[in-house]
């Protein structure tokens, strides 16, 4: 039996009314990994805080190889040997991966100057111990996500650490760098060092991780092995429903099939040579691996970026492709994927968001431009009621709402006019499963009245929610399946298509 | 108590100015005679501020903004000096600087190039050609009188800057609080991306922006050259980073930091009342200078503070 590194007691974590943490017990092995699980809110990342010393515990007690410690700030856990590694890894860009790693950490010196060899030395000597392979003397800009997080658990290491914590590591991962981290993750395993792992996509866990901890509304659900788990079992623990059908079920099939947009060998910077037609009452999933230019081509239709030729039909009459103020006319809205950055103005309250599309609607006066306020709210109350978007008022700033509500509020932007295509560019990303099944239930409202193309990396989402899926691979469409030809394998060979 | 603190910091902070000046020199400084005295030595200020705002609500610096008073005071003197009416003038200056302030507005939105950067460089060359035409000199002799009826006379009792003045804070108020256009400019400064993926056509509406923020910037040197009865090449120059504190001032007034009118006037009354009750105090002009820099930094440290703590 491995020596338990790392054991927490009845941890409770009070905000001003909230109880994020409800006595917590938790405990880990040597060389385990476990993940952790929950929908958003559940208590994740407050019990991670706590660990790192962002957050103060309310009562409970922390032990560390058995030893009750005190982790009062950030500089307390990293003496303990406690690595915390984020979602956005924060690294100097143009500072190469040896100048990334000693940055924190006191300089060896040649009298006045750095002591460059020494510098290296260690670093090669750790990389070479983990057996990572990259180009560590390059601008870290220039380096992909992959060793992006292989540079961060390098220096986690410089600092000699007994206990990893990584944050939706894979989120900006391609399915092959997906592979080697998880192989490196499994190296560091075997050297004895213990992980906590934090993802929303499932698939992976049972993969890497050892043992899962299931939260909920900050009480922990279950701790399991994971051989004694499946997935409709985990999500069960997790959103503590009976049973849930993780994509619900599209009634379509109404007669109105008429083809709303039609691509004739587009090509533009990213993509080549696209041939497709996109249905009413359809929706035309778009997987591929990440870059393989399916947001690029999506982003030319929505006239963010230059065709250089072929066509584009929408109802079959042959359309120019200009900003996205005029495709918005002509009935193409796009939901961004990154919300946070490309479909909310953080900074502006949920009405404001919601109408910003809009607000053409809402003018009381078109010579005075003025925006008739009272329609504003009425008609952003309606949206919040219909989409269920969870807040104590129309009047508070997106940016205080969980993420699955802040994809509600992108969506209904758009719910205002009449749209003839709809495109979703990783809609349920970083949204947590109750919420993700709200989102399809709203595309399959969508698709009865539009086409719909639904790009995304997550295979089975591809295979639950969409009618047909194009594959794209280094550019190209490089296969498109009907419902019943789904196979996992098969539109995963497709992807690969071409890619060295 | 620190909420009412966090949220009125600055309001707080012009009362308690004024209360200390009231006791300081009781007889002078709380007339009516004075107070009408530091609005209109305000109400300049208070246009080309509005004009700063405008630039600052969508995000970017306009740095070019007192050299357009300046060029404007002295094209404006000029033209009236060789006889040409005030009433095709002042259209004409106006008209002049909002289209340089299309070309600030081009260079920045459509080139995409930094404002800070632009700006500078086209305030210096309007500075320039403002020296060229000006010959360097101050320009006084042969201005019509009619003209300083703008800066130097009354409506109804007020001094006609003071309705200029408030005829700006009120149209520009509309324009943001009530119209589609003001909408729109917040949500470019808040996330232009986001802001051009909700169809807005960002390039036209930082277009407009620049240009209105040069035209009230001229309009403020218009109204200079009239008060003064003169036209100096370097006339505006005091009011840029003036215009520019009293919007960040402004700032705090709101929770999320955007700039807004009513920020903007109880900014630029704050310069005011200062200026106004350190004069009644004699206190030399450096110290003045000394102590308004102090004020701005610390009401700038106080936001700082509050958005740590949320």
């Amino acid at each position: 039996m491995a020596e338990e590194i790392l054991k927490i007691k009845a941890l409770s974590k009070s905000f001003p009314g909230v109880k994020a943490l409800d006595n917590v017990d938790f405990a880990l092995e040597e060389g385990e990994i476990r993940a952790l699980v929950g929908e958003n809110g559940a208590g994740k990342s407050t019990l991670i805080k706590i660990l790192a010393g962002i957050h103060k515990k309310s009562s409970g007690s922390i032990y560390f190889k058995g030893k009750k410690v005190e982790i009062n700030e950030p500089a307390d856990a990293k003496e303990l040997g406690l690595a915390f590694i984020h979602q956005d890894v924060n690294l100097v860009p143009y500072f190469n991966a040896v100048e990334n790693i000693w940055l924190g950490y006191q300089y060896p010196k040649n009298n006045l100057f750095f002591n460059k060899k020494k510098m290296e030395k260690k670093v090669l000597e750790l990389a070479d111990k983990l057996n990572f392979k990259f180009d560590l003397f390059k601008a870290v800009s220039e380096l992909s996500t992959a060793d992006k997080w292989l540079i961060a658990i390098l220096k986690a290491f410089m600092m000699d650490a007994k206990l990893l914590v990584l944050d939706e590591p894979t989120a900006a991962l391609t399915e092959k760098e997906i592979r080697e981290l998880f192989s490196n993750l499994k190296r560091i395993k075997q050297m004895g060092i213990s992980i906590i792992y934090i993802s929303h996509r499932l698939e992976e866990i049972f993969e890497i991780a050892d043992t899962v901890t299931i939260l909920k509304n900050g009480q922990k659900v279950s701790d399991e092995n994971i051989e004694d788990l499946n997935k409709e079992l985990l999500i069960k623990f997790m959103t503590g429903k009976k049973s849930l059908s993780r994509f619900p079920k599209k009634e379509n099939n109404s007669a109105d099939k008429n083809t709303v947009l039609e691509l004739k060998n587009l090509s533009g910077a990213g993509f080549k040579n696209i041939n497709i037609e996109v249905n009413k009452n359809e929706i035309l999933g778009f997987f591929g691996l990440v870059g393989a230019g399916r947001t690029e081509l999506m982003e030319a239709i929505f006239g963010l970026r230059n065709i250089s030729s072929g066509k584009v039909l929408l109802n079959n009459r042959e359309i120019k492709v200009e900003s996205p103020a005029k495709m918005i006319d002509q009935g193409i809205s796009l939901i961004p994927e990154d919300r946070r950055t490309e479909g909310l103005v953080l900074s502006f309250n949920i009405k404001e968001n919601i109408t910003l599309p809009n607000l053409i609607y809402f003018l009381k006066s078109k010579f005075f431009n003025q925006i008739d306020q009272k329609k504003e709210i009425e008609e952003a109350e309606k949206q919040v009621d219909l989409l269920d978007i969870k807040t104590p008022s129309i009047k508070k700033e997106v940016e205080y709402l969980s993420g699955g509500n802040q994809q509600k509020v992108v969506i209904s932007k758009w719910l205002y006019r009449n749209t003839e295509l709809f495109i979703f560019d990783e809609p349920t990303v970083g949204i947590d499963v109750g919420a993700r099944t709200e989102v399809y239930e709203l595309i399959n409202k969508i698709a009865q009245a539009s086409g719909v193309i639904l790009v995304s990396s997550d295979i089975l989402e591809i295979m639950g929610v969409c009618d047909r899926a194009a594959v794209m691979s280094s550019g190209r469409i490089t296969g498109i399946l009907d419902r019943e030809e789904f196979d996992q394998d098969k539109i995963l060979q497709l992807a690969y298509k071409g890619v060295n | 108590m620190q909420n009412i603190l966090k949220k009125y910091g600055t309001i707080i902070g012009l009362l308690i100015i004024i209360i200390v000046f009231s006791i300081l020199r009781p007889a002078a400084f709380l007339t009516v005679r004075n107070w009408s005295n530091i609005i209109e030595q305000i109400s300049l200020l208070a246009i080309i501020a509005i004009g700063a705002t405008v630039v600052m609500v969508i995000g970017e610096f306009d740095l070019s903004i007192a050299n357009a008073a300046s060029f404007a005071g002295i094209l404006t003197a000029i033209l009236l000096v060789r006889d040409y009416s005030m009433f095709l003038v002042i259209p004409f200056v106006l008209f002049l600087s909002f289209a340089f302030g299309l070309i600030n507005g081009f260079l920045v939105a459509k080139l995409n190039i930094l404002s800070f950067i632009t700006t500078l460089s086209s305030g210096t060359f309007l500075e320039g050609i403002t020296f060229w035409i000006s010959g360097g000199t101050i320009i006084f002799s042969g201005i019509p009188d009619e003209f300083l009826i703008w800066g130097q006379s009354s409506f109804l009792k007020i001094p006609i800057v003071i309705w200029i003045m408030f005829l700006a804070a009120f149209i520009f108020w509309y324009i943001f609080n009530q119209t589609m256009f003001g909408r729109y400019l917040y949500a470019i400064g808040g996330n232009e991306t986001a802001s051009r993926y909700s169809g807005i056509k960002i390039e036209k509406n930082k277009l407009i922006s620049f240009a209105l923020t040069s035209t009230l910037g001229a309009l403020t040197g218009i109204l200079l050259a009239s008060k003064l009865g003169s036209a100096h090449p370097t006339a505006g120059g005091g009011y840029l980073l003036q215009s520019y504190a009293t919007v960040f001032l402004g700032m705090t007034l709101f929770k999320q930091g955007e700039p807004n009118i009513p920020g903007t006037l109880i900014g630029v009354l704050i310069m005011g009342v200062l200026a106004n009750g350190l004069t009644l105090l004699n206190v030399p002009n450096y110290f003045q200078d000394m102590l308004t820099g102090s004020i701005i930094i610390a009401a700038l440290v106080f936001q700082g503070l509050n958005e740590r703590k949320s």
